[in-house]
């Protein structure tokens, strides 16, 4: 699926920036479970639940180590669950290190989703208006990495065969290497010069450069664009009016429910679901064209 | 109408004695296709070079290059200079950045053409040069034909009138080569571009080319047509660059019009001798059949989830024999080869070198003194920073003594005739030089196998037959 990715790379980004945002700076756990599970379906309707399921035992690690961690450090909190000698864990300070756990692990999936979604190229074209020798440095630098990965195994490749590979560990290994490394680096020098050359041949001093613009902003863009700043606007104006504060310390207590709390979190729920629901209808459309057919 | 006029032109490098070019005059019709051919070192990349004024190297000129009305070797601006494109020798190294679609706009953005119109340009060319199926891909994962072909294709966008090639095809495999320069005639009939190509390849071209260039020595030897060049330059050592059936012509000494490609060759052959196909020509069987390399039942693939790329290859090479492995680009030929030198491993089937299983050779055993391999670009077999201490460097892994490493190493460089190349670095030699040194690391181990990828490409001729003699030691 790719229909939200197919949206302006600036608005992806704006909602990345606002989920961030939203996420970061707030710790209120159902906010935190609610991203979590955004991001979760996010990946899904992508098609990457696979790369989720080999990644869950990572999660699970990093949520137990920052979950033990934190009542370890932080003796804060009502409820005491073990004490022994100057070891004291409260049921708080446990509560709080599952929080900041569910809080990173959204985070993480969050950006996994985003890298399929955004690749570098839209990046770049979205910077490229703004600095074109930035830009330029790094498409060069982004075309070099992978040529110099593939060079750098064929002159490995190269050497093995003539029976030049080391086979013990010791300083000639080590030489070896630098060697290889260094012939890398004279190799890329001696074709970087055909590479300015070409730069060269296809400049123009004269000339005023402009600036291709690959992805075009469309109706649908603007219109999501709105509806995410209006969002972002509107969870901020709550949050800054305490309407999702969430207390752990000294004893967990959270907001009582009324209209603005539901307002805050309904504007967050759209923030976090588009995506997924943007690919669900896509999908749906899909379905029922292919069913006409 | 003249599109390009050169009259007296001279060149010295800085620092240089010899003039590199000398008295060099010639001009390009608007619409023609020129074709230059010289040897190399000849001056042919440093006579384009100066021709595309951005690029122009630098050191002592005299003499006038007219483009259009303008003499662009003392004042040419960039405006002027971008109705030139050029399009250089190594299909890799001019790719500046990682996207196909980006490398494409790079040139008209530079040039200040309205975001709207490089839209339709790009689109145009595209579909033009076949791109448009990898348009979004990434420039790493291109074959050097593509590469080459969105090269040409990049200048192409800019709507240059004139376009001067610097041996493009040399890097590439024959396939694409006649691939590359069929692109290029389509382009010359349908647009009119002006062509001006170097080129040692002259077998597709020779006979389309308006007029043909010779360089020797910075000096233009020869500017007229092809047809008459067949008559005029009998004899001299530049007639090894010229298509076969000229070459079959001026040995035969028929008083007929010379062919300039295959088919008028045919023609030729069929009207002054009998018409009959020779036969087959069946392969001396090797005097002791002895196998050395044998394989079994080959499979490979890079990884998990892609396609075969040998599926149950078998052959079997005997001792002293010649073999070779034909095939197009992709079909797997440096991948068997990889195999074979114990690179890679296959995950079904067996090699077995000199009757043994490859997988037993232990600790580099398999490289002293049974099987070498060298890469398609010799540029590899070099780490240091002169080819004498590679070849030290060379022995030395054999584990000779010492004075033995020295002997050894001497012995080489005199049958290979390299003295005068052992102290300068790999890459200041030229390609043809490079090789010869290339192959004589090889031999140091002194191996009874020795594997080659494609190793006349970006060579002339003249580099070909000394490797091939190289070959023969």
């Amino acid at each position: 699926m790719r229909a939200y990715s197919n949206f302006h790379p600036a608005v992806l980004l704006c909602q990345f920036i606002s989920i961030l945002l939203t996420v970061m700076f707030t710790f209120n756990p159902v906010i935190q479970i609610t991203s979590v599970i955004g991001a979760v379906l996010c990946m899904i309707t992508i098609g990457q639940a696979d790369k989720l399921k080999k990644n869950l035992k990572y999660y699970m690690i990093i949520f137990i180590i920052v979950c033990l961690t934190n009542p370890l450090f932080s003796q804060y909190g009502q409820t005491i669950l073990i004490k022994y000698k100057f070891i004291v864990i409260t049921f708080e300070s446990l509560m709080y290190g599952a929080g900041l756990g569910i809080n990173i692990i959204g985070v993480i999936i969050w950006c996994q989703a985003y890298s399929f979604m955004i690749s570098t190229e839209k990046y770049m074209a979205l910077f490229k208006g703004k600095s074109p020798k930035i830009s330029l440095i790094l498409a060069v630098t982004l075309r070099y990495i992978p040529m110099l990965r593939r060079r750098w195994k064929e002159i490995l490749n190269t050497q093995r065969a003539l029976g030049m590979y080391p086979t013990k560990k010791d300083l000639k290994k080590v030489k070896f290497f630098l060697l290889c490394f260094l012939a890398l680096m004279s190799w890329s020098f001696e074709s970087a010069a055909d590479t300015t050359n070409s730069i060269l041949s296809r400049s123009c001093k004269d000339a005023k450069k402009t600036n291709y613009i690959f992805y075009k902003i469309k109706k649908s863009d603007i219109f999501l664009m709105i509806i995410y700043a209006f969002m972002l606007l509107l969870f901020g104006f709550f949050a800054l009016k305490g309407c999702i504060d969430f207390e752990y310390y000294p004893i967990i207590k959270a907001q009582n429910i009324n209209i603005e709390v539901i307002a805050a979190f309904t504007s967050f729920c759209i923030l976090i679901f588009t995506p997924s629901l943007i690919e669900l209808k896509e999908a749906l459309a899909w379905k029922y064209y292919r069913s006409k057919i | 109408m003249e599109i390009l006029q050169i009259k007296n032109l001279d060149f010295t490098y800085p620092g240089e004695k010899i003039k590199t070019l000398e008295n060099i005059s010639f001009s390009v019709l608007k619409g023609s296709i020129n074709l230059l051919i010289g040897a190399t070192g000849s001056g042919k990349s440093t006579l384009l070079r100066l021709i595309k004024t951005q690029i122009r190297p630098v050191g002592q000129t005299s003499g006038k290059i007219i483009f259009e009305t303008d003499d662009i070797l003392t004042d040419g601006t960039d405006l002027i200079s971008s109705k030139i494109g050029f399009v250089g020798q190594d299909p890799d190294q001019q790719i500046v950045t990682d996207k196909v679609w980006s490398e494409l706009v790079f040139g008209p953005e530079n040039m200040g053409i309205d975001s709207n119109d490089i839209h339709i340009r790009a689109a145009e060319i595209s579909s033009y040069f076949g791109i448009d199926n990898w348009y979004e891909d990434d420039t790493d994962k291109l074959s050097g034909g593509q590469k080459q072909i969105l090269n040409l294709a990049s200048v192409m966008i800019t709507q240059p009138d004139i376009l001067i090639l610097d041996e493009p095809t040399s890097q590439l495999d024959p396939v694409s080569a006649s691939a590359f320069i069929s692109t290029l005639v389509k382009l010359n009939t349908e647009f009119g571009t002006t062509v001006l190509i170097a080129e040692h390849r002259t077998e597709d071209l020779f006979h389309l080319a308006d007029k043909l260039l010779i360089l020797d020595k910075g000096k233009l030897i020869f500017d007229d047509t092809p047809l008459s060049a067949c008559t005029r330059m009998k004899g001299h050592y530049i007639y090894d660059n010229f298509p076969a059936s000229a070459k079959l012509w001026s040995k035969l000494d028929i008083k007929d019009l010379c062919p300039l490609c295959v088919k008028d060759g045919i023609k030729f052959l069929e009207k002054n001798f009998y018409p009959s196909r020779s036969e087959t020509i069946t392969a001396d069987a090797a005097a002791d059949c002895l196998p050395v390399v044998q394989t079994y039942n080959l499979w490979f693939r890079y990884s998990k989830n892609e396609k075969d790329i040998l599926k149950g290859a078998a052959f079997t090479v005997q001792k002293g024999e010649t073999y070779s492995i034909l095939g197009s680009n992709g079909s797997g030929k440096t991948t068997i080869l990889n195999l074979i030198s114990g690179l890679v491993r296959p995950y079904r089937g067996c090699i077995k070198i000199n009757g043994k299983k490859i997988t037993e050779y232990k600790n580099n055993t398999l490289y002293r003194g049974t099987l070498a391999f060298l890469p398609q670009d010799p540029k590899l077999v070099f780490i240091n920073d002169t080819v004498e201490k590679d070849l030290i460097e060379a022995a030395e892994s054999l584990a000779y003594s010492y004075q033995n490493t020295q002997l050894r190493t001497a012995e080489i460089i005199d049958q290979f005739e390299i003295k005068s190349l052992i102290h300068m670095h790999p890459y200041d030699l030229s390609g043809g030089e490079r090789q010869i040194c290339a192959i004589a690391k090889l031999m140091i181990s002194d191996p009874q196998i020795i594997l080659l990828d494609e190793p006349t490409k970006g060579l002339d001729s003249v580099c070909k037959k000394s490797s091939d003699h190289c070959l023969n030691i």
